[in-house]
C-alpha cells in the first residue's frame, strides 16, 4: 500500500542543483553542447512516449519531441534553475503538445462534419465498452488485446486528465511538479487526478478480476 | 487556465462520481499517489481497516492505475538523437545568422534540414535494395565524410594541409562493383550492422543531396588524385565518427570554407593536446600560475581557497573561477558558436595571459613536460600563439569534459549489471555505442541504463498490490 509522504513541494524546487540533469542544463548554458546531446540521450524515449500517448501518433509524437528539445537549446542562456529538470522539460512539452492537439482541433472543425468519430476525439465509457465487447472480458486476455483495451481507457481521458496522468504515472512527478509543469495548482492537480483514475477504474472495470492475462494464468 | 475538469462533475458522462457514503475519493487517490501527509495517511489506513467498501474501492483504483503498466514504451532509434542534434544545431546557427543580418545560405541549409526531417519520418523502398546498397556502398561507408564535403576542393585542401595525414585502413568498401558482395558477406555481425546503420542515415537523406553525394563520389573517383583524396577521405570519416553528434552537426552547420578552417583547427588542437602524464603536470603547474592572471579581488579569493583546499579540491577551484571569467566574458566559452568570418583560432577573451606566459613560470613548465609537450610548445611561435595553447590546455585539463568524470559523474554501477543491459540493447543500438570513443560510449551507456533503471522505479506501483489494510 501506498506510503505516505509530505507532498506540500518537490524537493528539487528547494535545491535544484540537487537535481544532476539540472546541472547538466547549466553546462549546456555555459556553452558545453556535449551535455545536451547527453540530456537529449536521457529524456527522448521518455518525452516521445510521453507525447505518442498524448497525440496518439508515433511520427508525430518524434516531430513535437524534436520541437520541445530545440525550444530548450534556444531557452539556454536564459535558462535558470528554479525546480527539476524534467519538470521545466514537461512544461515545455506540455505547451508544445496542448498547441499542436488546439491547431489540430481547429483544422477539425473546418472540416466537414464527419457522421463517424474521429480516432483523435476521446473515448466514452460507453464507447469503449462497445468497442471492447469483441474482446470478451470473461475469457483471457494476451498481452496486445490487453494493451488495446488500457490504450482505449486512456483515451477516455481529455488531454488535461491525460498529461496529469502520464506525468504522474510514467514520470513518477508529485502533484506539485504536475501542476508547474501544467500551470495549474497542486489542488486542481489532485481533483483532476482523482476524476481521471475514476474514468479509468470505470472503463477498465471488467478486466479488474476477470480479464487476467494468459501469461499470469499459465 | 480554467480549471473545468474540477469544478465541473465528469464531463464525459455527466454524473456526479461522488458517492457520499465513502470517504472522499480525492483523499484515497491522493492516498495511493503518497501525497498525504503522515496523519491523513494513518486516518485513511484506518478507514480501510474499518470498511470493506473502502477497501475494495482504493484495491479497484489502484488494480486500474496499476494496468497502466501495459502501455507502450518509446524506444527511438538512434537517427533520431542524430537529426534532432542536426536539426537544433542548425536553427540556432540560423538564428545567429539572422541576428547577423546574412540569412541567404541559412534559409537554404534549413530547408534542407526541413526535408531531412520528413524524409527521417518516411519509409522508402528500392526495388532491389541489395543492389542499391552495394552500388553506394564507398559512399554509404563514408557516408559522414561525403556528407561534410561541398566539393571535391575541400577535400583537396584538407588533404593538402596535412591534417588527416596518415596510413587510412583499407576500405574494400571501394573495391570493384563485383567484389563488394564478397566483402559484404565477410564482414561480422557488428560490421554488418554499422554499414546497415550508415545504409539507414544515407537512405533517409533528401533525394537532392543523395545526387549530390552520388556526383561528388563520381568526380573524386575520376580525378587524377584519387588514391590520395579517397584515403583523406576515409581517415577523415574515422574521425568524425569519433565526434560527439552535436559537434559533426556543429561542423555541418558552417559553410565549406569555415568548416575546412575548422576541422583544420580542431586536428591542429588534437595533436597538441597533452598526454596524460603532461597533463598532470600542466594542472599542477597552472594552479599555481592561474590566480595571477585573475582581477585582484577574485585572485586573493582564490589564492585563500586554494591554500585551504585539498589536492582534488584545488581543480574545482579553478573551474569555478574559470567558470567566472567566461560568465564575465574575459574568457571565450567552450563550443561557442564561431561568429561570420572568424574562420581562425578564437581570440583567448579579454584576460590577460601575460603572468603565465612570461619566460620564468613557462621554463618552469617547460623543464616538467615530455619531450612531447616541450616539442608542442616550442612550435607556438609567438605570444599570441602560446597565450591560445595555454588556455587550450587549461580547457583540457579544466573544462567540461574533464570537470564530468567526478563533477557530473553518473552513480557507479555493478559492472556486471551494465553487461547484461548492453546485451540486452538491440543490435543497432550496440553497434551505434561500439563506434563511439570508450569513454563517450561509457557514458551513454550509463546515461541509457540509468534511464532504464529510472523507467522501471517509476513503473513500480507506488504501494505494490498488498491487501489494504495490511
Amino acid at each position: 500500500m501506498a506510503a505516505s509522504a509530505a507532498a506540500s513541494d518537490s524537493s528539487a524546487r528547494i535545491n535544484p542543483l540537487a537535481d544532476p540533469d539540472v546541472r547538466l542544463m547549466l553546462e549546456v548554458r555555459d556553452g558545453n553542447a556535449a551535455a545536451f546531446e547527453e540530456l537529449m540521450l536521457r529524456y527522448q524515449d521518455r518525452l516521445v512516449t510521453v507525447l505518442e500517448h498524448l497525440v496518439g501518433r508515433r511520427g508525430q509524437a518524434e516531430d513535437l519531441a524534436q520541437e520541445v528539445f530545440l525550444r530548450v537549446y534556444r531557452a539556454r542562456d536564459r535558462y535558470q534553475p528554479g525546480s527539476k529538470f524534467s519538470t521545466w522539460l514537461f512544461t515545455i512539452a506540455n505547451n508544445v503538445a496542448s498547441n499542436a492537439l488546439r491547431s489540430r482541433s481547429r483544422r477539425r472543425e473546418v472540416q466537414v462534419s464527419a457522421a463517424t468519430r474521429s480516432c483523435d476525439d476521446p473515448l466514452t465509457v460507453e464507447q469503449l465498452a462497445q468497442a471492447a465487447s469483441s474482446l470478451m472480458p470473461t475469457r483471457l486476455l494476451d498481452k496486445a488485446e490487453l494493451r488495446d483495451v488500457v490504450k482505449a481507457a486512456l483515451d477516455t481521458l481529455n488531454e488535461r486528465q491525460k498529461m496529469a496522468v502520464l506525468l504522474n504515472k510514467f514520470e513518477d512527478m508529485s502533484y506539485a511538479d504536475i501542476a508547474l509543469a501544467m500551470d495549474m495548482t497542486p489542488q486542481a492537480i489532485k481533483s483532476l487526478l482523482s476524476r481521471a483514475r475514476e474514468k479509468l477504474r470505470d472503463a477498465l472495470e471488467p478486466y479488474l478480476d476477470r480479464g487476467a492475462l494468459k501469461n499470469d494464468h499459465a | 487556465m480554467p480549471d473545468d475538469d474540477v469544478l465541473r462533475p465528469d464531463s464525459d458522462t455527466g454524473q456526479d462520481l461522488r458517492d457520499h457514503d465513502m470517504p472522499d475519493r480525492e483523499l484515497l487517490v491522493a492516498y495511493l499517489d503518497g501525497e498525504l501527509d503522515a496523519d491523513k495517511a494513518r486516518h485513511v489506513e484506518q478507514l480501510i481497516a474499518r470498511d470493506a467498501r473502502v477497501e475494495s474501492e482504493v484495491r479497484r483504483l489502484e488494480r486500474a492505475w496499476n494496468l497502466l503498466d501495459q502501455l507502450p514504451r518509446a524506444d527511438v532509434a538512434p537517427s533520431f538523437t542524430e537529426s534532432t542534434v542536426e536539426m537544433v544545431t542548425l536553427a540556432v546557427q540560423e538564428e545567429l545568422r539572422a541576428a547577423e543580418g546574412q540569412r541567404g545560405n541559412a534559409a537554404w541549409s534549413l530547408a534542407l534540414v526541413a526535408a531531412c526531417i520528413v524524409g527521417f519520418a518516411g519509409a522508402r523502398f528500392w526495388p532491389d535494395a541489395n543492389r542499391q546498397l552495394l552500388r553506394d556502398l564507398p559512399l554509404v561507408d563514408n557516408v559522414e565524410a561525403y556528407r561534410q564535403t561541398p566539393q571535391i576542393e575541400f577535400l583537396r585542401e584538407l588533404a593538402k594541409s596535412g591534417a588527416f595525414d596518415g596510413h587510412a585502413d583499407s576500405t574494400a568498401s571501394a573495391a570493384p562493383f563485383g567484389e563488394r558482395k564478397k566483402w559484404l558477406d565477410s564482414l561480422n555481425t557488428e560490421e554488418k550492422e554499422d554499414i546497415h546503420r550508415k545504409y539507414e542515415r544515407f537512405s533517409h537523406l533528401p533525394a537532392d543531396e543523395q545526387l549530390r553525394l552520388r556526383k561528388l563520389e563520381a568526380t573524386i573517383d575520376s580525378d587524377g588524385d584519387a588514391a590520395q583524396l579517397t584515403a583523406t577521405l576515409s581517415l577523415f570519416q574515422q574521425w568524425l565518427e569519433q565526434l560527439p553528434s552535436v559537434e559533426r552537426a556543429e561542423l555541418m552547420a558552417l559553410d565549406g570554407e569555415q568548416r575546412l578552417q575548422r576541422v583544420k583547427r580542431m586536428r591542429r588542437d588534437e595533436a597538441r593536446r597533452l598526454t596524460p602524464e603532461d597533463l598532470q603536470v600542466f594542472t599542477s603547474w597552472f594552479e599555481g600560475a592561474f590566480p595571477k592572471v585573475l582581477p585582484p579581488a577574485l585572485r586573493a579569493k582564490v589564492e585563500q581557497e586554494l591554500a585551504a583546499a585539498s589536492p582534488d579540491q584545488r581543480s574545482a577551484i579553478i573551474r569555478r573561477a574559470l567558470l567566472s571569467m567566461q560568465q564575465q566574458g574575459l574568457l571565450p566559452k567552450r563550443n561557442q558558436p564561431p561568429r561570420q568570418g572568424q574562420g581562425g583560432p578564437r581570440p583567448a577573451g579579454r584576460l590577460a595571459a601575460g603572468p603565465l606566459i612570461n619566460p620564468r613560470p613557462l621554463a618552469e613548465l617547460r623543464g616538467q613536460l615530455s619531450p612531447h609537450g616541450q616539442q608542442v610548445l616550442s612550435k607556438a611561435r609567438n605570444d599570441a600563439e602560446l597565450r591560445a595553447l595555454i588556455w587550450s590546455w587549461a580547457n583540457q585539463a579544466f573544462g567540461p569534459a574533464a570537470a564530468r568524470s567526478n563533477v557530473l559523474a553518473l552513480p557507479e554501477v555493478d559492472e556486471d549489471d551494465l553487461k547484461r543491459f548492453f546485451e540486452q540493447l538491440s543490435p543497432v543500438q550496440r553497434t551505434h555505442l561500439l563506434n563511439l570513443p570508450a569513454d563517450q560510449m561509457k557514458r551513454q551507456l550509463l546515461a541509457r541504463y540509468q534511464a532504464k533503471r529510472a523507467g522501471e522505479k517509476r513503473q513500480k506501483p507506488r504501494g505494490g498490490d498488498a491487501q489494504p489494510g495490511e
